[in-house]
C-alpha cells in the first residue's frame, strides 16, 4: 500500500514560490487501480513524480508501506523503482536502439538477471499481452497501442507491487485505448497498486478509486462507481 | 544488485549504431589524430632502428675525434690533426688498441636529399670489411693498396641504386676531382650502403686537408672492454673525444628523445581537438537523450549506470578511432618510407608494437577523458525535469 500525508511541493520561479501540491493525504489500495484526476496544472504529475520518487516533497511524506521514500538513499530509491514500481508513459518512452524484447528485458538487465533468464520472461510478458510475435520489432515499427503494451510488459519486468501509469491512454485510439485499460485492470486484479494519472473519463470512470485534483488541493477522494459496472 | 558491463557495453553499442554517421564521423576524428601521432612517432622509433642497425655493423668499438666531449656521431669536419693516429698506433699494445684507420667524411649536399653524397675517405689498402661488417663488392672491386691517390672510388649498394649510378660511371666530387666508380657494394645494412667510399689520400687531396681526418676508427683488442680502452684514450689525450658505439647510441637516443617531445607536442594539438570534437559529440548526444536518460533512471537505473553508459560511448568511440588510426598510420608511414628510401636510402619510420599500444593508450585515455564531462552530466540528470522534456 502506497499512502501520503500532509504532501506539499512547491516550486521556486523568478515570479515567487509556486505551489504545485498543498497537504495532499491520499491512500492506493493494493489491488485496486486509483485514477488522479484534474484539469492541466492540478498537480497531477507532481503527485506521481512525487509517489514514484522521481523527486522529493517540500513537506510531508509518501510511504510504502511503512517506510518514507524521502528518508531513503537516492540509491535505495533506484533500487525501489527497479524491484518494486513499475511505469507507463503517455509517450511510450521505450528506448529506439532495443526491439520489443530487448525494452522489456531492460529493467531485468538492471537488476543483474543472466541474459537468457531476461529473453524467456521478456517474451513471455510480451505474449500475454499478443505481442509474441512482435517481440524483434524495434518502437518505430509498432503501433501506437503495440508500444503502450510493450510499455506495460516493461513495467511488469521485475513484478512491482505499484504500477505507475501517466496518461497511459493518452496518444491511443479508442479501441487501443480500451486494450491497454483493460490491460491495467488486469495487473490490478493480480493484486498489485495501480495508479493512473488521466484526463481521460472512460479511465476514470472504470478505476475502483478516484483522487480528484485542483490547484494542488485534493477536492474529491472516492471508491468509483463506474456506470458499465454498476448496470452489470 | 550490479549491472553486468556487457549489458551496458551492449546498449552503448546499440546508441553509437543508431546514429551512424555522427559515430563515423567523431571516430574518424580520432583516426585522424591517432593517425597522425603514429606516423609522428614512427620517424623516431625508425631513426632509432637505423641507427641501431648501422651501429651494429661497424667493425669498431671506438670513434677518436678531436675536441673532449665531441659526440658529432657524423664528424665531417676534418680537425683531427694526423699526428694522433702515430701517437696511438705507438701506445696501441699499453692503450688495448687492435687497429686504428683514419677516416676523412665529406657531405657533398644537393637541392634535394636524394642528390646529396656522403664521401668516406679510408686507406685503400684497409679490407673495407674491418671497418663495416659484411662489405663485399657485388659489382666490379674493392679498393687496394695501388689505388691510393687515385681517382677511384666504390660506391654503396644504395647510393648507387637512388642514384642510378653504374660500375664505370665518373662521379664529379667537385670541379677538380674526377672518380671512377670501380666496384659496386652489395648491401650490408649498414652506413656504408649509403656512401661512396674513395681512397684517403685522394679525398685529403681534393679537399686539401692532407693531415687532417675527421675521425680515427678504433678497433679494441677486446671489444667487451670497448669503454676501459676509451676511458684510456681520454684520460691519455683529455683534447681527443673517444665514444664508444653504445655511448654514441645512447647518444643519439637522447637526441631522439627531445625530438620525440617535439614530435609528441605536435601529435599532442592534434589528439586534444580530436578529444574535444569526442566531448562535443557525446555532450550533444546527451543533451538529445536527456528524456531517454530520464526513463532509464526511472524505471530504476542508478546514477552510476548512466555515467558508465555515456563513458562507455565515448570509449567506444575512442577504440574505434585508434583502430582506423594505427591502419591510416601504417599506411602514412609506408609512404614515408616510400619518400625517404627514394631520397634517402633509408626506412626512417616505423611502426613498432609499443608505439601501437601506446596509441591505443592514448585513444582510450582521450575517450576517457571526453567523456567524463558528458557521463557526470547524464549522471546528474533530473528524472522528473528529463520526463517532462519534449
Amino acid at each position: 500500500m502506497l499512502r501520503t500525508t500532509d504532501l506539499t511541493k512547491l516550486y521556486r520561479t523568478p515570479a515567487g514560490v509556486v505551489p504545485a501540491l498543498t497537504g495532499v493525504n491520499a491512500t492506493f489500495e493494493r489491488g485496486k487501480l486509483t485514477a488522479i484526476v484534474g484539469p492541466s496544472g492540478s498537480g497531477k504529475s507532481t503527485l506521481l513524480n512525487l509517489l514514484a520518487g522521481f523527486d522529493l516533497p517540500t513537506s510531508g511524506v509518501v510511504y510504502l508501506g511503512d517506510t518514507s521514500l524521502g528518508a531513503m538513499t537516492e540509491r535505495e530509491r533506484s533500487k525501489l523503482r527497479l524491484t518494486r514500481f513499475g511505469f507507463v508513459f503517455q509517450s511510450f518512452n521505450l528506448i529506439a536502439v532495443l526491439n520489443a524484447w530487448q525494452n522489456v528485458a531492460f529493467p531485468m538487465g538492471l537488476a543483474g538477471i543472466a541474459a537468457p533468464e531476461r529473453r524467456a520472461r521478456a517474451l513471455a510478458l510480451l505474449d500475454r499481452f499478443g505481442l509474441r510475435q512482435r517481440a524483434d520489432h524495434v518502437p518505430t515499427r509498432l503501433s501506437g497501442g503495440e508500444r503502450q503494451r510493450v510499455s506495460l510488459a516493461r513495467a511488469l519486468a521485475n513484478d512491482p507491487d505499484v504500477v505507475f501509469a501517466d496518461e497511459p491512454t493518452g496518444n491511443l485510439d479508442s479501441r487501443s485505448g480500451q486494450v491497454v485499460l483493460g490491460a491495467l485492470r488486469e495487473v490490478a486484479g493480480e493484486g498489485r497498486t495501480v495508479i493512473v494519472v488521466t484526463h481521460d473519463v472512460g479511465v476514470a470512470e472504470s478505476a475502483d478509486a478516484v483522487l480528484e485534483l485542483l490547484d494542488g488541493h485534493v477536492t474529491l477522494a472516492r471508491a468509483a462507481v463506474p456506470a458499465a459496472r454498476s448496470e452489470a | 544488485m550490479n549491472t553486468a558491463p556487457q549489458f551496458t557495453w551492449s546498449l552503448a553499442s546499440a546508441s553509437l549504431r543508431q546514429r551512424p554517421l555522427r559515430s563515423v564521423l567523431t571516430a574518424l576524428g580520432i583516426t585522424v589524430a591517432v593517425a597522425g601521432a603514429i606516423v609522428f612517432l614512427s620517424l623516431g622509433e625508425g631513426i632509432r632502428r637505423v641507427f641501431a642497425d648501422q651501429l651494429a655493423n661497424l667493425g669498431p668499438d671506438i670513434q677518436v675525434t678531436y675536441g673532449s666531449g665531441s659526440g658529432d656521431f657524423f664528424p665531417t669536419t676534418p680537425d683531427l690533426p694526423a699526428s694522433y693516429l702515430d701517437e696511438l698506433l705507438a701506445r696501441a699494445d699499453e692503450l688495448g688498441i687492435r687497429q686504428v684507420v683514419p677516416v676523412l667524411l665529406y657531405l657533398r649536399g644537393g637541392l634535394a636529399p636524394s642528390q646529396s653524397f656522403v664521401f668516406e675517405g679510408l686507406p685503400a689498402g684497409t679490407p673495407l670489411a674491418d671497418l663495416f661488417t659484411g662489405a663485399t663488392a657485388e659489382e666490379g672491386r674493392l679498393l687496394g693498396a695501388a689505388d691510393e691517390g687515385r681517382g677511384v672510388a666504390v660506391i654503396g649498394a644504395t647510393a648507387a641504386e637512388r642514384n642510378r649510378i653504374k660500375l664505370g660511371a665518373t662521379l664529379r666530387l667537385n670541379p677538380a676531382t674526377s672518380l671512377e666508380v670501380v666496384g659496386v657494394l652489395g648491401a650490408t645494412g649498414s652506413l656504408v650502403d649509403n656512401v661512396i667510399v674513395v681512397p684517403l689520400t685522394t679525398l685529403q687531396t681534393a679537399l686539401g686537408v692532407a693531415d687532417r681526418y675527421s675521425l680515427l676508427a678504433v678497433t679494441s683488442m677486446r671489444p667487451e672492454r670497448a669503454d676501459e680502452v676509451a676511458t684510456r684514450i681520454q684520460t691519455a689525450y683529455p683534447e681527443l673525444g673517444a665514444q664508444t658505439r653504445s655511448e654514441i647510441f645512447d647518444q643519439v637516443s637522447t637526441s631522439l628523445r627531445v625530438s620525440d617531445f617535439v614530435r609528441l607536442g605536435i601529435s599532442a594539438i592534434a589528439l586534444i581537438v580530436g578529444a574535444i570534437a569526442v566531448a562535443n559529440t557525446v555532450m550533444m548526444s546527451v543533451f538529445e537523450r536527456t528524456r531517454e536518460f530520464g526513463v532509464i533512471r526511472a524505471v530504476g537505473a542508478r546514477p552510476r549506470f548512466l555515467f558508465g553508459l555515456v563513458l562507455s560511448e565515448s570509449l567506444l568511440l575512442a577504440l574505434a578511432g585508434a583502430a582506423g588510426g594505427i591502419l591510416v598510420g601504417w599506411v602514412g608511414v609506408y609512404l614515408v618510407n616510400r619518400v625517404a628510401l627514394d631520397q634517402l636510402g633509408l626506412e626512417v619510420a616505423l611502426v613498432t608494437p609499443r608505439l601501437a599500444a601506446f596509441a591505443v593508450l592514448v585513444a582510450m585515455v582521450m575517450g576517457l577523458v571526453s567523456g567524463l564531462l558528458p557521463a557526470g552530466r547524464a549522471a546528474r540528470i533530473p528524472i522528473a525535469a528529463a520526463l517532462a522534456r519534449e
